[in-house]
C-alpha cells in the first residue's frame, strides 16, 4: 500500500470520526427554519472529506510511491522521538520543578541527547542560559513563574 | 492617502519600532540561515514575543523576521548551497558555483541589492496598489467575503504543485474542521467539546502555529541529522570582496526591474508566494538573455542571483497585500501574521484602512525600512553572521525547542499545553510524512470561522436561498476566479512548460 492509500484511509477514518461528531452536536427546536444551524458546515465538511479521501485513495492505487522523504542520508528517527519525549517530560514535570529547574534539565539532556559530550559546557551553557531567561522574565517583563510543587513540600 | 502615509511612518520610525524591525532581521536572517528552518517557522517562532507587544509593533517585529529569514535562506543558498527556505532553492543555482569562485561576497552583495530593490519598488507599487484593492472591496457583502474565503481557501491549495492540490484541499478541510471545534458563534452551542471545559474556546491558534511549524519542522530536521552537521566559520578569503562595479550594476539593473514587478504580481496572488515568483523570474531572465549569456546561468551568473532575489522579496511584500486589503494570506507565513492579527483583535480586509490606519500604514512603511536595515546592518554583519552558522547544532537545537515550548507556556501559563503541542506536532509529522502541507491546514482553520459565519449572514440575507452565488456580480466573480484557480494546475503545466521549469516545485510554505 502506498503513501497515498494511506493518507487517503487515514483522512477517511478522520472525517468519519468528524461525521459522527456532527451528528452529536445539540440543536435547538428554531433549527428546522434556518437554513443553516450549528451542525449545517459539519455535515458538508465530512461529505467533503470522506469524497476527497475516497479519490485520494483510488488515485493512490494508479501512482508509483515517490517514497516519503527527499532526505537521502539516514534518517535519526530515534533521536528525533527521544527530543519529543523530552518535550513531554518537560510538560509533565514543569509544574512539580518549576521554569528554572526544568528548562535547565530540558537543555541539558537535550544536549547530551543530540550528542554533545562536553558535559561542563553543557551545564554552563544550561544554567546561564535559563539564568538569563529566568531573569528577563522574572525582573525584566514582570511575569510571574511559580516554583513548582516540589518545593512546597520542602 | 498622504495623512495615513505620514501617521504610517510617525508609528514605523519610533525608536521602539525600529528597534523591533532591527531585531525582527536580524533574528530572521539567523534563524533563516539555519537548513531546514524557513520564513514560517521563524515568523512561528515569534507570535510569543508578539503578544506582549502593541499590535504595530508585533507585525513590524513579524515582518522584519520575515523579510530577515529570506535573506537569510539566500545567505545560506550562497555559502553552503542549503537553501533556507523553498524561494531562495533558486539562488543556490548562481550563488554557490561564484561562491566556489571566491566570490560569495559578490553574491551576497548582489542578493542584498537585489533584494533591497526588488523588495522596495515592491512597497512602492504597494502604496498604491493596496489602498485602491482597499477601497474596491469596502463595498463586500457577507456573500462576497464567503466567495473570498473560498478563493483564499482554493489558492492557496491550487498552487501547491503537481500531484499535491488534492491533499492541499483535503488539509483546507482539516483545518476547516478543526475551526469548528467550540462554542458555534451563533447558537452558542458546543460543538466537538465531547464535554470538555478546555475545548469549550477551541483551539489555540498559537498553539497549532507553534507545534506543525515551529516544533514539527525542528523536529524533522533532526531526523534529518540536522544536529550532525558542522559548519566551517566562513573565512575571509572565501568571502572574497563585497564590491559590485558600475558595469555589473548596469548589467543586473534591468534584470532587477523587472524581477522586481513579475514578483510583485505573483506575490498579489494568493497563494501563489516567493517560491514561484524566484522560479519563474529565473526562468524567464535565462529566456531574455542572448546566448553567451544564458550559457552563464547555473555556472555562477549575476543575473541568475539577481533575478530570484530581486522576485522573492519582492512577492513577499506583495503577499501582504491580499492580506492587509481582502484579509486572504498569500503565504503561509502572512497566514501566521493573520493570526496573529485576529487574536489582537484587529481583523484585516477591507475596514483595516478605515478602522486601524496607522497599523495598515505602519506595516507598510517597515517593510521598506525593513529592507533599508537588512542592507545597511545585515551586509556589513554577513562575516558574522555566518560565523553563527558555526555553534554546534547539538547546543542550537535543543535551544529552539525550548524557546517553542517557553513560547506557548507563556501565554497560557498551562503546562498541559505544552503535552497538546506535543501530540499536534506528533500527528503534523505524521501528515507530512503521507505528503499532506500544513499551510494549508493552517489557513482553513484561521478562515473556517470567517467562512461559516458569513455563509450563514449571506444564507439568511438571501432566505436560505444559494442564488446570492450567481445574483451578485462580485460574488459571481469571486466564484469564477475561484473555479479558474481550482484548473490552475491544468494551465500551469503548459505555462511552465513553455519556460522550461519544473512545476512540482514547493510553494506554500514559505
Amino acid at each position: 500500500m502506498n503513501r497515498e492509500r494511506i493518507g487517503g484511509l487515514v483522512f477517511l477514518l478522520l472525517s468519519l470520526f468528524y461525521g459522527w461528531g456532527a451528528t452529536r452536536i445539540p440543536s435547538l427546536p428554531i433549527d428546522e427554519l434556518e437554513a443553516m444551524n450549528a451542525r449545517s458546515l459539519p455535515y458538508l465538511l465530512t461529505a467533503l472529506g470522506v469524497a476527497m479521501s475516497v479519490a485520494l485513495f483510488f488515485r493512490g492505487s494508479a501512482v508509483a510511491d515517490e517514497g516519503n522523504s527527499s532526505n537521502s542520508g539516514p534518517a535519526y528517527w530515534p533521536t528525533a522521538l527521544a527530543l519529543l519525549g523530552l518535550v513531554v517530560a518537560y510538560g509533565l514535570l514543569l509544574e512539580w520543578f518549576g521554569f528554572l529547574v526544568c528548562t535547565g534539565l530540558f537543555l541539558f539532556a537535550g544536549f547530551g541527547l543530540l550528542g554533545e559530550r562536553r558535559w561542563l559546557l553543557s551545564a554552563l551553557v544550561a544554567g546561564c542560559l535559563v539564568l538569563a531567561l529566568w531573569a528577563m522574565l522574572v525582573f525584566g517583563l514582570g511575569i510571574y513563574l511559580a516554583p513548582g510543587r516540589m518545593w512546597s513540600f520542602a | 492617502m498622504l495623512d495615513g502615509l505620514l501617521s504610517g511612518l510617525a508609528t514605523a520610525s519610533t525608536p521602539f519600532n525600529l528597534l523591533m524591525v532591527s531585531l525582527g532581521c536580524f533574528a530572521g536572517t539567523f534563524i533563516g540561515m539555519l537548513p531546514g528552518l524557513g520564513p514560517v517557522s521563524a515568523v512561528a517562532l515569534m507570535i510569543p514575543v508578539t503578544y506582549g507587544l502593541e499590535p504595530s509593533s508585533g507585525l513590524i517585529l513579524m515582518a522584519g523576521v520575515y523579510y530577515g529569514a529570506v535573506f537569510g535562506g539566500s545567505t545560506s543558498s550562497i555559502l553552503l548551497n542549503a537553501p533556507g527556505c523553498a524561494s531562495t532553492v533558486v539562488t543556490t543555482f548562481d550563488g554557490f558555483p561564484m561562491a566556489r569562485r571566491g566570490q560569495a561576497g559578490k553574491a551576497l552583495a548582489l542578493a542584498a541589492y537585489a533584494s533591497f530593490s526588488g523588495g522596495t519598488i515592491a512597497a512602492l507599487v504597494m502604496m498604491v496598489a493596496a489602498p485602491a484593492l482597499a477601497r474596491v472591496s469596502l463595498g463586500f457583502q457577507s456573500a462576497d467575503y464567503f466567495a473570498l474565503m473560498l478563493l483564499g481557501l482554493t489558492s492557496i491549495t491550487a498552487l501547491s504543485g503537481r500531484g499535491k492540490v488534492l491533499p492541499a484541499l483535503m488539509m483546507a478541510v482539516l483545518g476547516v474542521m478543526l475551526s469548528t471545534v467550540g462554542t458555534e458563534s451563533t447558537s452558542g452551542l458546543p460543538r466537538y467539546t465531547f464535554g470538555r471545559m478546555d475545548l469549550v474556546d477551541g483551539f489555540s491558534f498559537l498553539l497549532l502555529a507553534m507545534s506543525t511549524f515551529a516544533l514539527a519542522e525542528v523536529l524533522l530536521s533532526v531526523r534529518d541529522g540536522m544536529h550532525r552537521q558542522e559548519e566551517a566559520p566562513i573565512d575571509d578569503a572565501r568571502l572574497g570582496s563585497m564590491r559590485i562595479s558600475a558595469s555589473e550594476a548596469a548589467q543586473v539593473a534591468p534584470v532587477v526591474a523587472r524581477s522586481s514587478l513579475l514578483g510583485f504580481l505573483i506575490g498579489i496572488l494568493p497563494g501563489a508566494g516567493a517560491t514561484i515568483a524566484s522560479f519563474l523570474a529565473y526562468g524567464a531572465e535565462r529566456k531574455l538573455a542572448k546566448a553567451g549569456d544564458a550559457d552563464e546561468f547555473g555556472k555562477g551568473s549575476l543575473r541568475g542571483v539577481a533575478a530570484p532575489e530581486a522576485a522573492n522579496n519582492a512577492a513577499s511584500t506583495g503577499s501582504f497585500v491580499p492580506l492587509l486589503t481582502l484579509g486572504i494570506p498569500g503565504s503561509g507565513t502572512t497566514a501566521i501574521m493573520l493570526g496573529a492579527l485576529i487574536a489582537y483583535g484587529i481583523q484585516p480586509g477591507p475596514r483595516l484602512l478605515v478602522d486601524n490606519p496607522d497599523i495598515f500604514w505602519s506595516v507598510i512603511i517597515s517593510m521598506y525600512i525593513g529592507n533599508v536595515v537588512l542592507l545597511i546592518m545585515n551586509l556589513p554583519l554577513i562575516p558574522y553572521l555566518s560565523r553563527l552558522l558555526a555553534v554546534p547544532r547539538t547546543f542550537l537545537v535543543p535551544i529552539i525547542v525550548m524557546f517553542c515550548m517557553t513560547g506557548v507556556y507563556l501565554v497560557s501559563f498551562n503546562s498541559v499545553d505544552i503535552l497538546i503541542m506535543s501530540v499536534i506536532a506528533a500527528v503534523a509529522i505524521g501528515l507530512k510524512l503521507l505528503g499532506f502541507p500544513m499551510a494549508p491546514m493552517l489557513l482553513g482553520f484561521i478562515l473556517g470561522g470567517y467562512l461559516e459565519d458569513n455563509l450563514q449572514r449571506a444564507l439568511i440575507i438571501y432566505d436560505g436561498s444559494w442564488r446570492f452565488l450567481w445574483e451578485r456580480p462580485t460574488t459571481l466573480t469571486l466564484v469564477v476566479l475561484t473555479l479558474l484557480v481550482l484548473a490552475w494546475p491544468m494551465i500551469s503545466r503548459v505555462a511552465f512548460g513553455n519556460l522550461g521549469l519544473r512545476r512540482d516545485v514547493p510553494t506554500t510554505t514559505e
